[in-house]
């Protein structure tokens, strides 16, 4: 595997639309003392469920099988629908990156969500279930973190300590992630609120970001 | 080789230039004529999405909204996947379509579209902004496939000189096109129309190719290379 890679995957500066995201943030109303309780709340739940897609698909399991059981368990039409822009814009890095691996998948999938295409484009660099993971619960985290600026009123430093903070949670969970097998089927975390605020925030017409 | 998909028409300048009254001018212009699609890039607001639904121009579901992030110039240049995937959408609901014009949010002199979004780009300014920024330059003053200067109805009243805006812009931009208008002159608006079909009658016979005006001007070091340009 290439740690390279790996970092490229992560950058926020890999041209994969994530600049136009907050990860929920925006419609959550949260201030900027709730922004690491927020952050722990979403890799807890949603993050967890699409590290654990992520690792699954990199590991080879069925693309579109996991998508049905991804989908399953994302019940908010617009999260989907962020999940698949974001899966086409990846889609796009990885047809460019890896053409071979990823033309199947792209003929085949109509929905691309993002934890899907991620895990194939890992798997396609090289790395392993739980980079992929790793991967899948830091760039939630950052997508937070890194509209935290434009959104409150605080140091982009803060924000970055934020992300720091999380790190070990991070890992923690893509270890947990990347298990499989009977005894870790996978997650279906119950996100109401995040899911609802979604849900509202696509048809606001004042808004900096698309999620 | 014959364009398969619609003719993207990217549309950049500052705030307040006019890009969303150009936008709507060129649908009323175009639209009994061609399939047309428009996608927006507000900073904070669906503002301009929701103007050029007013003018009733074109049917509502035609113009789509994108967000980014307050990033406008990121958007149109350095990572494109929103815009390019809300025009691709729009071909795939609406099309097929003869031309989408992408209009980006008011930003910098610096901010042109990178040739992964737009085939062509128009580069709007206006008198208001002050008679001095043709001669400042910039990518999208300089290179942009059409330059127009708007709002020269405006001109004797914030003391702008127009002749001068167009003498600068003609020394910058090596014969490439400028307009000095007023989008509220039917004759201005039926000439950059004109223009539009100039360039889709370009991009469907394969002459098309879109030439970045790059995010930089062009400079020149102490030492002894070239850029490639």
């Amino acid at each position: 595997m290439s740690t390279a890679l790996e970092l490229l995957l992560a950058d926020g500066r890999t041209p994969t639309g994530g600049f136009a995201h907050s990860g929920g943030l925006e419609p959550s109303g949260v201030g900027a003392g709730g922004v690491p309780a927020f952050l722990e709340a979403r890799l807890r739940t949603t993050g967890l469920l699409d590290a654990a897609v992520a690792s699954r698909a990199a590991a080879g399991g069925d693309p579109l099988a996991l998508e049905a059981a991804w989908a399953a368990r994302t019940p908010a039409p617009a999260v989907r629908e962020v999940a698949r822009r974001l899966g086409r814009a990846l889609l796009r890095l990885g047809l460019r990156l890896w053409p071979a691996p990823l033309a199947a998948y792209a003929a085949a999938s109509e929905a691309t969500p993002r934890p899907v295409v991620l895990g194939l484009l890992g798997a396609a660099a090289g790395l392993g279930p739980e980079a992929v993971a790793r991967l899948a619960l830091y760039d939630d985290a950052a997508t937070v973190t890194g509209a935290a600026p434009k959104l409150l009123a605080i140091d982009s430093l803060e924000a970055a300590a934020w992300l720091a903070a999380a790190a070990p949670l991070v890992d923690e969970l893509a270890a947990r992630a990347a298990e499989t097998g009977a005894a870790h089927p996978l997650p279906a975390p119950a996100t109401p609120l995040l899911d609802l605020r979604a849900q509202a925030h696509i048809t606001e017409n004042r808004r900096l970001f698309a999620s | 080789m014959p364009a398969e998909r619609a003719l993207r028409v990217g549309i950049a300048g500052p705030v307040g230039t006019g890009k969303s009254s150009l936008a709507a001018a060129l649908c009323g212009a175009l639209a009994g004529e061609l399939a047309l699609g428009v996608v927006t890039n507000d900073i904070y607001t669906d503002e301009d999405a929701r103007f050029l639904r007013r003018q009733g121009v074109l049917p509502a579901e035609r113009i789509v909204a994108v967000q980014t992030g307050c990033c406008p110039h990121t958007a149109i240049r350095d990572d494109v996947s929103e815009n390019l995937l809300a025009v691709e959408t729009l071909e795939r609901a609406e099309g097929p379509l003869d031309v989408v014009f992408v209009e980006s949010g008011g930003d910098n002199l610096t901010a042109t579209f990178s040739p992964a979004l737009a085939d062509t780009q128009i580069f709007v300014l206006d008198c208001a902004g002050g008679d001095d920024v043709p001669r400042k330059g910039g990518p999208g003053v300089e290179r942009a496939d059409l330059l127009i200067i708007n709002k020269t109805d405006l001109a004797p009243l914030v003391g702008a000189d127009v002749t001068l805006m167009l003498a600068d812009a003609g020394a910058r931009r090596d014969g490439r096109p400028v307009l000095a208008v007023t989008l509220r002159d039917p004759a201005a608006v039926a000439a950059a129309a004109d223009w539009v079909r100039g360039e889709l009658a370009r991009h469907r016979d394969g002459r098309l190719v879109a030439a970045d005006p790059g995010p930089m001007a062009p400079h020149a070091h102490g030492h002894d290379h070239s850029h490639a340009g």
